[in-house]
């Protein structure tokens, strides 16, 4: 029988049996911060440990110039080559193994950092307090013109527990509804809301299924129920037909006043248009089906998000063009909803060709989007697809983002791991935005400093 | 109808796993080691495999003893959830002793293959935590069974779950018919209150006449005297030090906290008191008395030689239960404690460990077979045996579907 007072701080990795990664793993040694465990290219003595807390994260006020060398590259694409990465102004200059300059990183990891899919993240503090909640308007079960980010909380204590493990960034959502209001992608970084925007009026949020039903204002209590609304609504907002150049111009004083249109009108005219996109949330296989057959019928520019029982319709989701946004793990069949949900749900989906955009889901643990790729990878997602997927190269083939590659010419946005990025031993050792260091430290390295002795 | 999973054939009363690395928690790693199962007991670890015997070849893959999740609400919030499968809180008043999970488990919940799937072979089922006292849990072996008497583990002492904080004040508080509790220090009120009592009706059952039979003070009389191990779901510290102080002051003891996101605080308390705790790698933030975790806090508590077993909490999780392992490691745990957190740790908390935790010979041959080192993310568990009877093969079964 094992010795339990054999337990000590904390060495003894087995070695060997972890495979080529053990030093990358190596466990926090008591006497040093939780940041990002062992670096080999520690942070300069002159920084301050603790950040202001107005700081955003941001240990430099602008974006530096350096050099980091011999690295494994994971570029973003599914490729990945060895070598360093130059930096000048916020930018990358120069990638892969000419570059020999520079802090050594002793064979650990460049990888893009995680992109989340699809978060509440900064819109709400902690589930069961309701004076923290932000994400569901509520107040109507149809809200296009509403936007996430004006609910966002950029100094929310979440935001670097998320950072720590390389998540730099995110598709905040919001819910509630039947269309929830405009999802926005923000770095997870800044002080004030403009400044961790990225991108705004992402996508509007749609939902389908027994998510979207409800007994708000615009809102119905079933999925037929639902479809004739979002037709009504959809029908409702019809542009106008483009002037007929044939007609009789109008006397003067007689010309018609122009329309007075509601934001909510303008949204929903977007939306007709394709000028804003409608993120389309639906489980049940039916309902994505649904979901794919209403934005043909109105031609709306569209992307998936949920789709639990996605490996059952992968052809039709596939024929659709519709990126998804998934997460392959944390959905388990344990729903009516989902009765079909399978680990295999992201390696089905991609050998349809359907392109993935991974999530973690709720708001506290964006640090498990690394656990949902790497199960998908074992499930027969192709690692490289798990990168592309989770690490924001796909999203911004979508939305046109400053992230998702380690490349020449792109921002240097980009975070260094111990190890495998995906693998659950792996810690993060540093990461930039544009350029700029980021601190790995959270709340939670705090309070471990606070407790790691009663002395 | 399928009943639970298919049903592999078991395999023959006697045989050896050839060629594994065996990781048998109780010492370090046997790299190419036999195994050798009789009557479902572990005959043999290495040496000479006896002439004549069937044998599974496992090269490449990794041995451990079947994992063990202390925290599993599997069976008594059945899949798919909703209010017809929502048997785990019996919430007519704070506190209710006399109900026992084993009464609410439905063996057909398809979690439990997945779990299988994932290579646990033994869960705790606790009662909710809407309770001070929630019920008596009950700890089951997940051999495929039309009933949950073809899951039991006799050997298995009686336990009970109890719960502290913002549960049982949410669930009563805001009650306007039901007001029972509305702060921590009337749950500590009613917490004394109950055991005053039960100490009185433990003296009075054993004299010579003994009052009328009351089904909750029967259990609690019990716990006084030692015979059921409290598993106590609790967060804050200072929660904790209030709970240590009842227990103090009646006799009895805390064997585990559960979830146990401060413990890290007044770790130096716990190992005082000798009990230990069961709690995620990560899980944080979704109530106030949660928002202190930190993922590092399990490795500090470990520190001070308290027991660490990781638990789940979720029917989902715990099929990823070598992936949470793996995390605790990140997360500053030594790669044998992560070890020893899914496997020998929860067998010592619920007093099961003469008998499984750990691959040594005389123990229940609960088995998990790993395609890969199990702390990496991609490993997967190819074979599970319960007491030497294949209850999971990756060959047959795939990943196991959640439908019934």
């Amino acid at each position: 029988m094992a010795d339990v007072s054999r337990r000590g701080l904390l060495s003894g990795v087995v070695a060997g049996l972890a495979g080529a990664s053990g030093a990358a793993h190596a466990a926090f040694p008591p006497a040093v911060s939780t940041s990002g465990g062992t670096l080999t290219s520690p942070v300069p003595a002159s920084r301050p440990d603790a950040l202001p807390a107005d700081a955003g994260g941001y240990l430099e006020g602008a974006p530096a110039n350096f050099t980091l060398q011999n690295a494994r590259i994971l570029v973003g694409d599914g490729s990945e080559m060895p070598g360093g990465v130059r930096v000048e102004a916020g930018r990358i200059v120069e990638v892969g193994p000419a570059v020999r300059s520079g802090t050594d990183l002793g064979g650990a990891c460049i990888f893009p950092g995680f992109f989340d899919g699809g978060s509440g993240i900064g819109l709400w503090e902690i589930d069961l307090e309701a004076g923290t909640h932000d994400e569901a308007e509520g107040s109507d079960g149809a809200l296009p013109a509403i936007r996430a980010e004006e609910s966002y909380n950029p100094m929310s204590a979440l935001l670097p527990v998320a950072r720590r493990q390389g998540v730099l960034g995110g598709l905040v959502m919001p819910t509630g509804g039947v269309v929830s209001g405009q999802a926005a992608w923000m770095r997870f970084a800044g002080t004030r809301v403009a400044d961790a925007t990225v991108q705004s009026g992402a996508g509007v949020v749609v939902h389908f299924g027994r998510e979207g039903t409800g007994s708000l204002a615009n809102q119905a209590r079933s999925r037929m129920g639902l479809l004739w609304k979002l037709r009504e609504l959809l029908d409702a907002n019809e542009p106008p037909a483009p002037p007929d150049p044939k007609a009789k111009k109008p006397k003067a004083g007689e010309a018609p006043k122009p329309e007075v249109l509601t934001r909510t009108q303008k949204a929903w005219r977007a939306i007709r248009t394709g000028e804003l996109r409608v993120i389309l949330s639906a489980s049940r296989a039916d309902d994505i089906v649904a979901a794919l057959s209403l934005a043909a019928e109105y031609k709306l520019s569209v992307v998936l998000a949920g789709c639990a029982e996605g490996s059952l319709v992968a052809r039709e989701i596939a024929d659709s063009g519709a990126t998804v946004l998934l997460a392959p793990v944390t959905t388990q069949p344990s729903d009516w909803d989902t009765l079909y949900a399978r680990y295999e749900n992201a390696a089905i989906l991609h050998a349809a060709g359907v392109p993935l955009v991974l999530r973690a889901g709720g708001a506290h643990n964006l640090r498990e989007l690394p656990t949902e790729a790497v199960v998908a990878v074992a499930a027969g997602l192709p690692y490289g697809a798990a990168i592309a997927a989770a690490c924001g190269f796909n999203a911004a083939k979508v939305w046109d983002l400053p992230f998702g590659t380690v490349a020449a010419g792109r921002p240097a946005t980009f975070v260094v791991a111990g190890g495998d990025p995906l693998e659950p031993r792996t810690r993060m050792q540093r990461g930039f935005i544009e350029g700029r260091e980021v601190s790995l430290r959270s709340r939670q390295s705090t309070l471990f400093d606070r407790f790691r002795s009663f002395e | 109808m399928l009943l639970s999973a298919p049903v592999p054939s078991p395999l023959p009363a006697a045989f050896a796993i050839l060629h594994a690395t065996v990781l048998p928690v109780s010492g370090p790693a046997l790299p190419d080691t036999p195994v050798v199962v009789q009557n479902g007991l572990i005959a043999q670890v290495g040496g000479v495999v006896p002439a004549g015997l069937p044998t599974f070849d496992a090269t490449g893959q990794y041995l451990m003893p079947g994992l063990i999740d202390m925290h599993s609400h599997m069976g008594v919030y059945a899949w798919p959830g909703g209010g017809g499968s929502s048997d785990g809180n019996e919430a007519v008043e704070p506190f209710t002793p006399r109900v026992y999970s084993r009464d609410s488990f439905d063996p057909e919940d398809p979690a439990i293959p997945r779990a299988r799937a994932g290579g646990i072979t033994t869960i705790q089922v606790l009662p909710g935590s809407a309770n001070l006292i929630g019920g008596q849990a009950v700890v089951l072996k997940l051999r495929p069974a039309r009933t949950v008497d073809g899951m039991t583990f006799p050997e298995a002492p009686r336990s009970i779950k109890m719960a502290c904080g913002e549960n049982p004040k949410r669930v009563y508080g805001d009650e306007k018919d039901n007001d029972a509790v509305q702060t921590r220090m009337g749950e500590i009120a009613i917490l004394r209150q109950e055991f005053v009592r039960a100490s009185e009706y433990a003296t009075a059952r054993a004299g010579k006449t003994p009052p009328p039979r009351d089904l909750d003070l029967d259990v609690l009389a019990d716990v006084l005297a030692g015979k059921v191990r409290v598993n106590l779901h609790c967060y804050r510290s200072h929660d904790i030090a209030d709970w240590f102080r009842v227990a103090d002051e009646f006799g009895f003891r805390i064997v585990t906290i559960h979830h146990a996101l401060d413990t890290y605080k007044v770790r130096d308390l716990l190992a005082a008191h000798g009990t230990g705790i069961a709690t995620w790698p990560d899980w944080w933030g979704f109530k106030q008395e949660a928002f202190d975790g930190l993922p590092e806090g399990a490795a500090l508590v470990s520190s001070a030689g308290v027991p660490v077993a990781t638990h789940s909490d979720s029917a989902s999780h715990v099929q990823r239960f070598n992936i949470e392992a793996g995390k605790m490691v990140r997360y500053g745990m030594t790669e044998a404690d992560a070890l020893e957190s899914i496997t020998l740790d929860p067998a010592r908390l619920l007093g099961v460990d003469r008998f499984v935790g750990s691959i040594e010979v005389g123990k229940q041959a609960d088995l998990a077979l790993f395609d890969k080192y199990p702390l990496e993310g991609t490993a997967r568990v190819t074979r599970t045996w319960i007491e030497g009877s294949l209850v999971y093969d990756r060959a047959v079964e795939g990943n196991p579907d959640g439908r019934r």
